[in-house]
């Protein structure tokens, strides 16, 4: 069985073969054909030209004039993350830190100022609350995805 | 005799061009100098290293440093670089050096010829403020707005909020020394007025390195349409018409056409003799760009000059049948441009869509990442001016702009649905673009109907944009898993240069052409 989860973040169970599959839990109908072109990375499904290519855990896919990332899943890989780590949008250069470790934040109030490809962008807080940590320091280069800054939520009385 | 035959009895004969620039503009420029029979020189960086526009040109030369002013802002090392391989001509592009009057000098005084206008004109049409006065005599209609000199935020807040309120809001914050959006902010409040002044000013400053910004009324539901000028060294000038690019995000432009879907035969004709008069104010020399801003109520505003060959040129090329860079070239070398105003119309409708390594579904921020599969469309109408190739990479390095889509067809109609079938077919894998965004917008109502006003994005798109869910996607991500179609995207680095293994400029183990 192949765990896919694409773009709009639905979980597939798919087993080539089988025909039936689930799509965020829900069982649906797997009546797809596939074939194998002669030419690397292209498949055809139900008669459809698709071009395909793996870079890292992530199919893309070209299929009917649109563009998809569908990414395997990993197995025992769970959890969002969501516990108010902040994480870099793209990869780029830290330019100004406008807080301080132990400072009261509020939810949208920015913290970091980034700079990737000569643009300024605006790293905005995801929850009020004391900062915690800051995991860079100005003039860093961070790659996407890499935690920012800790805040310690408030808790809702 | 220097150069080829057609150039013979030009008073500033050409043999080799040099083009202080990358990407994709350097490409498309190499072209029209190998259709002239001219030589052609590149430069280039360390992560430009048997990058396209290295490969393309005849011979090239390597600039070392990490910077961009060690690189391809550095005027001594690209003069060097002119001598180094007998270049007698430097084209500059856009961006880098193209605006900087500094340069067309120091390029001038090296004995070489100069691809472009007259420092005196970069600096008159470059300066806002004399720029604006230019306009003002030659009786074309200015945006309210004013200059802040001083570069230190701190000291600037009771002029800056003086200028602000004189302006009103909302506003912009431009850089003095801009364009493409860079350094350019929005201020629809008095309260974020101080903040994003700090913004505008540091990126004008490492952008352009001159943090003078500029206080500007903002026209809201306005279309930005700029006039294509062509002038040669003789007093002769023309304009080519056109473009409108109105749709934009974050103040930079993803769409453009000509020729505009609103404009009147007499509109078309005033914002052109307005735009032939601006050029012949400050003595334009070659090709360039005057931009206005045409409000609801049909009346056109002076934006700013562009002084250099602009992105969005190809479709002025399409609809006019005029090679813009053979024409500078030929003006540069000092000779006469070959048809008058009447000789030139405007034939079908062109579009043009800039291809970005960008997320459409997260606020459009820069993505990076492997060229795994680029297979551009093809067909009747269809052109690609591309820095790039399957192989590449998407790097953090430089403009997130990869390559431009044009096509051109008998009408607006035909033109959209030819652009929305391209965009369909181009298969661009393994970096994130916002490719179906264009599919998008070319399938969009209100791009048919011509409503294509600044704020295009914010008022179709409110909530942002997301990639329309497929259900056969995931099947044929979970065969090609389940087959093992994966041929691994890497990207390597030999001697010859940088690709996939599956590229044949490296298997061929040589370079193009």
């Amino acid at each position: 069985m192949i765990e896919l989860r694409d773009s709009n973040n639905r979980q597939w169970q798919i087993t080539i073969g089988s025909s039936e599959a689930t799509c965020d839990g829900e069982t649906i109908a797997n009546e797809h054909t596939f074939e194998i072109d002669a030419r690397p990375n292209r498949l055809w499904v139900d008669g459809q030209l698709a071009h395909v290519v793996k870079v890292q855990d992530d199919w893309w896919v070209h299929i009917d004039g649109r563009i998809h990332v569908l990414s395997i899943d990993e197995q025992g890989l769970s959890g969002s993350g969501a516990d108010g780590g902040m994480t870099a949008p793209m990869p780029g250069k830290i330019l100004e830190i406008l807080c301080g470790v132990g400072d009261q934040v509020e939810a949208g109030q920015t913290l970091i100022v980034m700079e990737a490809m000569k643009m300024e962008h605006r790293i905005a807080a995801n929850a009020s609350g004391a900062i915690a940590a800051i995991h860079h320091d100005v003039g860093e280069q961070v790659d996407a995805g890499a935690t920012l800054i800790d805040i310690d939520e408030e808790q809702s009385n | 005799m220097v150069g080829p035959v057609w150039m013979e009895g030009a008073p500033r004969p050409i043999s080799k061009v040099l083009v202080a620039n990358r990407g994709e503009i350097a490409c498309r420029i190499f072209r029209s100098c190998a259709e002239l029979g001219l030589g052609s020189v590149s430069i280039y960086s360390e992560s430009d290293r048997g990058s396209l526009h290295q490969q393309t040109s005849d011979e090239s030369v390597f600039l070392p440093g990490d910077t961009l002013s060690e690189t391809y802002l550095n005027i001594e090392a690209i003069l060097a670089a002119a001598e180094e391989t007998g270049a007698d001509a430097i084209h500059p592009g856009y961006g880098f050096l193209s605006e900087r009057s500094a340069f067309a000098n120091a390029v001038k005084a090296a004995g070489l010829v100069w691809i472009g206008p007259s420092a005196h004109a970069i600096d008159e049409m470059g300066d806002k403020i004399s720029a604006r006065r230019a306009m003002v005599e030659a009786g074309v209609p200015v945006i309210p707005g004013e200059e802040l000199p001083l570069e230190n935020p701190d000291e600037m807040v009771d002029e800056l909020v003086r200028a602000a309120t004189r302006v009103g809001y909302p506003l912009l914050l431009k850089a003095s020394a801009g364009g493409g959006g860079k350094g350019m902010r929005v201020v629809r409040e008095p309260r974020n007025l101080q903040r994003e002044y700090a913004a505008a000013s540091r990126e004008a400053a490492t952008s352009f390195g001159d943090g003078t910004v500029y206080v500007e009324r903002l026209l809201e539901k306005s279309r930005h349409v700029e006039v294509q000028v062509l002038t040669d060294t003789l007093g002769n000038a023309v304009h080519l018409f056109e473009r409108e690019c109105s749709i934009q995000r974050r103040h930079q432009k993803v769409v453009e056409e000509a020729p505009s879907p609103v404009l009147d035969e007499i509109t078309r004709e005033r914002m052109g003799e307005a735009a032939v008069n601006a050029a012949k104010a400050v003595d334009y020399e070659g090709a360039g760009t005057v931009e206005f801003l045409l409000a609801e109520d049909g009346e056109f505003h002076f934006l700013e000059m562009n002084t250099r060959l602009q992105v969005e040129h190809p479709i002025t090329e399409c609809i006019s049948g005029v090679d813009l860079v053979v024409e500078q070239i030929r003006v540069a070398a000092g000779l006469p441009l070959p048809f008058t105003q009447s000789d030139l119309t405007i034939r079908g409708h062109a579009i043009e869509v800039r291809i970005y390594a960008e997320d459409p579904a997260n606020n459009f921020l820069p993505a990076i990442g492997p060229l795994a599969m680029f297979r551009p469309p093809t067909g009747p109408g269809i052109r690609l001016d591309t820095g790039v190739r399957e192989g590449d990479e998407a790097s953090i390095d430089f403009d997130p702009m990869l390559a431009k889509l044009i096509v051109h067809a008998p009408d607006r109609e035909a033109a959209i649905r030819r652009m929305k079938r391209a965009c369909e077919d181009f298969v661009l894998l393994g970096v994130t673009t916002n490719m179906g965004f264009l599919c998008d917008i070319m399938g969009h109502p209100a791009y048919h109907a011509g409503e294509t006003t600044t704020d295009f994005i914010d008022v179709n798109w409110p909530d942002g944009w997301t990639t329309p869910p497929s259900d056969v996607a995931p099947f044929a991500a979970a065969a090609s898993e389940h087959y093992g179609l994966s041929r691994k995207a890497t990207t390597v680095e030999t001697e010859e240069g940088r690709g996939s293994p599956y590229n044949p400029f490296l298997s061929l183990r040589r370079s193009f052409p």
